[in-house]
């Protein structure tokens, strides 16, 4: 498996170098160095392999995670685990970067210690691990119980704690969607899909049982019955939702899940990913783009119309739209008709239109004229995408919707639970 | 360069920049700035030059600058010094060779190197030496040489246009037209300051590389410099090098004499051989700093070398290779390489091996060198210094030494192992044991070439076959048996098993056992050779059939499609019920044709080329008098006949001065319109047509049509040129005139062809009226064979304006040959003869013949080529029926007769015939190949 893990910082500095076999060097890390982080042009494949060892890498922040084997690992494995290290390094330092690593030299190695063995990944459960892995000093003050870590530790159960009370017993299931869309020039959609993930704040007191309910046509298409009895809510897509490549936390039963589509857990303590799905049928696309761009000689004209294509009531937040220039582009002149301001940003070749919020049904649209500099050896312009980015909450492109969470207990209380949608871009580009 | 604020910010800036993105979306920003002020046409000269610079700057960090190329000119095109300075480094910066904006440069560039203030000048060299384009090299070549012999321009401008000239002259060969001008160059070598001298022998030597006869003179040149530096130590101190004077100029006056012959004249080369002498003295002593060792050792070095082209002292040379023994066993690395290097160059002339064999230890020391460079040379230097004494300890030492060596190693090791073994191979059972231990030992390291080789040597030697034999099957019996040395086995028992079927331990049977023992090991391609091993041994020995049947069977449904085909073809023919077809199909092999040893191609091969020619490879004597000879008749042929390359490559396009008036009376008209480019194809269509056929038109043009006709009765010829007038108007003075061109390296040719006007007959008339012919005869001889055809000028009058006319005559050597009728046994006698003698010569080409499409015809069109050429087809000779096999003679009234071979192979599926073509004189084997190669690429 693993052999060893290094973090840098952006210049390529090692901050924590970590070998769990004696297959590797520490010089590995000037080898990843100096082909990956200082490569020139950048190296856009996650994995590298140098002559017989691969370097799995990740970005985040200003660091560099990298996962380095001799052997043939699992690349699905490998990047799961830094980004699990990630999640690790985010709850225990709140920010993870060269800062925070630098703070926390000691912490971080007693991590990596204790995540993996003789580099086989092993408990990286947060909740578990801050356990016994504490960011203060322990104190020795009475007995400590020892007996719990092991039980916590090793049992069937490592995410959940036994003895965990609250007052007022909530729960919160964020459904969070980003589409992704290619439309070609002549408007044409080539590729649509929702890559979807459903967080859950759980404050539940002692070990309750969860069950979760979402439209998933599968299940729908079983009990006939139930499906009549739901409503769609929120999106105006079909009642039920072809949900794909569904992964699950692990605290979810999969023998379970495979039998009859039911999912349920014990949920752990707080934060935590329930699921990640994908959706590719019938996506509710929350914007409509009609690009008109049009060259003429040495100036280019621009006419973008945006229209909101979901419920009036809703509305979407800090969209903002990059609508790319030539890159010999000297003057743009911009008019914008409805909400939002656009202004020529250089640096990017792009005209960013920003706009801080668009009611659905709502349209707004850009006229722009983009004078052009000669240039010595003529070259076609390779009219590169518009891309958007935008929120909206309590809509889900997928059409997805929780139908219920039973929560089951054995002292029976009453619990609370929060919904709450919110669809994001993922790359949605356009063709001009 | 005054300092610019802007620009040291932008490049601090960026500087800061800590990562690609952030980088890139700062110059991104920069780039949109300067667009917006280049638009606005109302910048200053400070500014202006601000943005160019960071334009530079940015395309130097490797970003895609596309545009200022116009203001980048606009500064080269200034007054002031400092934006010229700018402009001509944006220039040679930012804007490409085939860029138009080289156009406008060049009108600066021109201003600039006539211009009084010599830094404007320096600049001008510099940008041009940066970004030389066609147009330049064409434009202003002559205005550069002005600036280097003009007296009046300073030491450090000669210096430039020295350099200049040299990367033009690199650049575009052509366009320079430096055989015109090459002489003139010389006497810069002897200037007092040595700057220029290092200048114009770097020139010097680019230039003799390609006119060794225009730069005759610089050998004396150079021989007296060298003394003057050496001998008489006249220098400047400033010039003095850790104690060595000038060392770079030594060196390249060293370097320059190698490509030229020893001097002739007795004091010249007295002079030379004593300043060789005193270098070598000199570096007795070992210098203890290192800059003047380096220094030292590299003249050294170079003298040595020289030493060895000149192959006139054998003292000296004696002296060097003792100097060399102590260096290859110096503790320097570079010494050694260097030692081992210059040695192996001295092993390639020197007469006696024997000064050489002394360190014959240290040298295959030298191949378990740490450094991989050392253990390449002395591998050369074995290779070259093999001979026949020395041949099994230095074969076995590298066999020894090949289980260890390193694998980039191996595969030439191989190979020269194998060439070498071939090569002096005294007795044959030394051969067999060396090879089988050889593919044993390195097979996985080299090539087919070599297995295919040792069975091709098995096959020709009679005498080897039943050794090759034995050895065959105690391979295959070994334990393990690698698969190279498995194919040799199976195909050596397949075509001989029966030699030792007779011998206990080696029936039939056992040979098919130890067979089938390895084939289960080995890849496919082996297998496949086995099979058909197994098939030779049912036509063998009749006793073991059903054993090898069952082998095949199993075979027939085998996964792979080659092995599958096999088994099944060779279990057919196999129990066909018919006497004679296995024999038939079964027979043994006759022996191989001997053609150039595979071996030697791919050795050859492998040599790279580099800058500078290389004088010698390396290789045993022979082979490098080869390669000489090789190289002075490849220029011998490019001087000579410029056809001669489209013999060999049909596409080439070089346009014949001869064939076209326009383009000898105006030399600079290098671009031609596509009327010009038509006719000069189709003149060379009639040239090449006439080749074959007596009567035809040789020149169409507007004005006036060339017509010829022609009776040979070798070695005598009569030529009939018609004249017509296609223009409206008469034409006047017409003189016709023919002769051979004089070219100043071969005299032989000019008296080779007596060609003059016919006796008896009357004077072309004053006038040529329109649409009127007249006519003129020509009587030619040939008296040896010649390989420059002689040339036709027509001189007239019309309109008033005189007009010259020169064409190539069609009349070769090759247009005296008669016919002649011999039987298929005679021909396959002289064909083999010819091709092992050593007098004559054989040609060959393979030509490009997309005219084979049209199938049949083309065979037919091809006999009457053959046919016309005056060659007799010889029927059924070869057993391809569309292969044609003919013989002519040719007839030279002072050297005799000498017979020429021809077979071409056309082959129709790829558009490619193969020429070869064998007679008894080399030059007549040229001119019929030359011909052929015409004929074809103007069908």
């Amino acid at each position: 498996m693993l052999s060893a893990v290094f973090i840098y910082n952006q210049k390529g500095e090692v901050l924590i170098s970590r070998l769990y076999r004696h297959d590797v060097k520490r010089s590995a890390a000037d080898v990843f160095r100096v082909h990956v982080i200082s490569a020139v042009g950048g190296v856009r494949s996650p994995i590298t392999t140098l002559g017989s060892t691969s370097f799995f890498h990740i970005r985040y922040d200003n660091l560099w995670l990298c996962a380095v084997a001799r052997h043939n690992a699992n690349a699905a494995l490998v990047f799961e685990f830094l980004y699990r290290l990630l999640g690790l390094g985010v709850s225990y330092f709140g920010r993870f970067d060269e800062q925070a690593v630098k703070n926390n030299f000691v912490l971080v190695y007693e991590l990596l210690d204790e995540v993996l063995d003789f580099g086989y990944p092993q408990n990286i459960e947060v909740d578990t691990l801050k356990l016994y892995v504490t960011t203060e000093s322990v104190r020795t003050q009475g007995p400590v119980e020892p007996p719990q870590i092991t039980m916590q530790a090793t049992g069937a159960m490592t995410w959940r704690r036994q003895d965990i009370f609250y007052k007022k017993n909530e729960a919160f299931v964020d459904v969070i969607e980003s589409v992704n869309l290619l439309v070609s020039a002549k408007g044409t959609v080539l590729r649509a899909d929702v890559q979807g993930q459903i967080v859950m704040r759980s404050f539940l007191s002692g070990m309750p049982e969860c069950k979760f309910g979402l439209n998933d046509k599968l299940v729908l298409d079983q009990h006939p019955a139930s499906s009549s009895t739901s409503k769609p809510m929120v999106a105006g897509g079909s009642a039920a939702v072809d949900i794909a490549d569904c992964q699950f936390h692990q605290c979810v039963r999969l023998g379970r899940f495979d039998v009859d589509r039911t999912i349920s857990f014990v949920p752990p303590d707080g934060e935590f990913e329930l699921m990640r799905y994908r959706a590719a049928d019938s996506v509710n696309l929350p914007f409509k783009v009609l690009p008109v761009v049009r060259e003429r000689g040495r100036i280019v004209e621009y006419e973008v119309l945006i229209k909101a294509n979901f419920n009036a009531k809703l509305s979407a937040t800090n969209m903002v739209v990059t609508v790319p220039t030539p890159p010999n582009a000297t003057k743009c002149h911009i008019k914008v008709a409805g909400p939002g301001k656009a202004k020529y940003h250089p640096e990017q070749n792009a005209m960013v239109w920003r706009i801080s919020r668009l009611q659905g049904q709502q349209e707004t649209s850009l006229t722009a004229v983009v004078d052009l500099a000669a240039m010595s050896k003529p070259a076609p312009w390779s009219r590169p995408p518009i891309s958007l980015d935008f929120q909206v909450l309590m809509f889900t492109a997928s059409g997805l919707l929780v139908r219920f969470l039973k929560v089951f207990e054995k002292s029976n209380y009453q619990s609370v639970k929060w919904v709450r949608y919110m669809t994001k871009a993922g790359s949605y580009q356009i063709r001009i | 360069m005054a300092p610019m604020k802007g620009l040291t910010v932008f490049v601090a800036d960026l500087r800061k920049c800590r990562s690609h993105e952030e980088e890139e979306r700062r110059v991104n920003k920069e780039l949109a700035n300067i667009r917006v002020k280049f638009k606005e046409h109302s910048l200053n000269s400070y500014n202006r030059k601000k943005y160019v610079c960071k334009l530079m700057y940015m395309s130097l960090l490797g970003y895609d600058v596309n545009f200022g190329h116009k203001e980048a000119v606009e500064l080269a095109n200034s007054a002031k010094y400092s934006e010229k300075q700018i402009g001509y480094l944006a220039v040679s910066l930012l804007i490409s060779e085939d860029s138009g904006f080289m156009r406008s440069v060049l009108v600066s560039l021109r201003r600039d190197i006539h211009d009084t203030n010599e830094f404007n000048v320096c600049l001008a060299l510099c940008a041009i030496t940066n970004v030389p384009t066609r147009e330049i090299a064409e434009a202003l070549t002559e205005d550069i040489l002005m600036q280097l012999l003009s007296p009046a321009s300073s030491m450090f401008i000669k210096k430039k246009a020295a350099l200049c000239l040299l990367r033009l002259f690199r650049r575009f060969p052509e366009q320079t037209r430096a055989r015109t001008w090459a002489a003139r160059v010389i006497p810069y070598m002897g200037h007092r300051d040595v700057g220029v001298t290092l200048s114009v022998t770097s020139l010097a030597t680019a230039l003799a590389q390609q006119f060794p006869e225009e730069m005759r003179k610089a050998a004396s040149f150079a021989v007296r410099r060298l003394k003057s530096l050496v001998i008489d130590r006249e220098f400047s101190v400033d010039y003095v090098y850790y104690k060595v004077p000038a060392p770079w100029l030594q060196i390249k006056l060293l370097r320059l004499l190698q490509y030229f012959p020893a001097p002739s004249s007795a004091d010249l080369r007295g002079q030379l051989l004593n300043t060789l002498r005193h270098i070598i003295d000199v570096s007795q002593d070992v210098p203890r700093e290192l800059q003047q060792m380096n220094a030292q050792y590299s003249i050294l070095f170079e003298a040595i070398n020289l030493g060895i082209h000149l192959d006139i002292d054998q003292g000296l040379m004696h002296e060097s290779a003792m100097l060399l023994g102590r260096f290859i066993t110096s503790r320097e690395t570079n010494v050694r390489y260097l030692g081992l290097e210059t040695m192996s160059h001295l092993a390639a002339y020197i007469d006696s091996l024997a000064p050489l064999k002394r360190y014959q230890g240290v040298i295959i020391q030298s191949l378990r060198d740490r450094d991989v460079s050392v253990r390449r040379r002395a591998l050369d230097l074995l290779y070259s210094m093999c001979d026949v004494d020395s041949a099994k300890p230095i074969v076995s030492e590298l066999l020894r030494h090949m289980a260890t060596a390193d694998l980039a190693l191996r595969e030439e090791m191989a190979l020269k192992v194998a060439i070498l073994t071939e090569k002096y191979a005294t007795e044959y059972s030394w051969y067999v044991d060396v090879m089988m231990r050889l593919v044993s030992l390195a097979g996985d390291h080299m090539g087919d070439e070599v297995w295919h080789r040792i069975v091709q040597v098995i096959l020709g030697n009679e005498e080897l076959q039943m050794y090759a034999c034995k050895i065959s099957l105690q391979t295959l019996k070994a334990p393990v048996c690698h698969e190279s040395a498995f194919k040799v086995s199976a195909y050596v028992l397949g075509e001989f098993g029966h030699l030792i079927a007779n011998a206990s331990d080696s029936a039939p049977i056992d040979q098919l056992k130890a067979l089938q023992s390895k084939m289960s090991a080995t890849s496919l391609s082996a297998r496949a050779v086995a099979l058909t091993t197994i098939a030779k041994f049912i036509n063998l020995f009749p006793e073991i059939k059903t054993l090898c049947l069952r082998v095949l069977d199993r075979y027939r449904s085998a996964l792979d499609a080659e092995l599958q085909q096999r088994a099944c073809e060779y279990y057919a023919l196999a129990t066909v019920e018919s006497q004679d077809l296995m024999p038939t199909v079964f027979e043994e092999m006759p022996p191989f044709p001997e053609r150039q040893s595979a071996l030697m191609s791919r050795l050859l091969k492998q040599e790279g080329n580099t800058e500078d020619q290389r004088t010698w490879i390396p290789g045993g004597r022979d082979i490098n008098r080869k390669h000489r000879e090789q190289n002075s008749s490849q220029q011998d042929l490019q001087e000579d006949i410029p056809e001669s390359a489209a013999a060999t490559d049909p596409s080439f396009s070089e346009v014949p001065k001869e064939l076209d008036e326009q383009a000898a009376a105006d030399p600079a008209a290098s671009a031609l319109t596509p009327e010009e480019q038509e006719r000069i194809a189709k003149s060379r269509k009639h040239y090449a047509r006439l080749l074959w056929e007596n009567d035809g038109i040789l020149y169409d043009g507007d004005e006036i049509q060339v017509g010829l006709m022609a009776q040979y009765k070798p070695p005598a010829g009569r030529i009939g040129v018609f004249l017509g007038n296609k223009s409206a108007a008469a034409i006047y003075e017409i003189s016709v005139h023919a002769f051979i061109k004089q070219s100043e390296s071969k005299s032989v040719d000019c008296s080779a062809l007596e060609i003059q006007l016919s006796s008896n007959q009357s004077s072309l008339p004053e006038s040529l009226m329109p649409m009127a012919q007249s006519r003129i005869y020509f009587d030619v001889k040939c008296k040896q064979m010649y390989s420059t055809p002689p040339t036709l000028r027509i001189s007239y009058t019309l309109a008033g304006a005189p007009s010259v006319l020169e064409l190539q005559l069609p009349v070769t050597a090759a247009h005296f040959m008669d016919p002649v009728t011999i039987s298929v046994n005679d021909f396959f006698a002289r064909w083999k003869q010819l091709g092992e003698a050593t007098v004559g010569g054989e040609s060959q080409a393979v030509l490009k013949t997309p005219f084979l499409s049209s199938g049949t015809d083309a065979i037919q069109w091809l006999r009457s080529v053959v046919g016309g050429m005056g060659f007799a087809l010889i029927q059924g000779a070869d057993p391809v029926p569309d292969n044609l096999v003919a013989v002519g003679i040719a007839t030279a009234e002072d050297a005799g007769r000498f017979g020429c071979l021809l077979r071409v192979e056309p082959k129709i599926s790829h558009r490619m015939t193969r020429v070869t073509i064998r007679a008894t004189n080399e030059t007549l084997a040229k001119v019929v190949a030359t011909n052929i190669g015409m004929v074809f690429a103007s069908h």
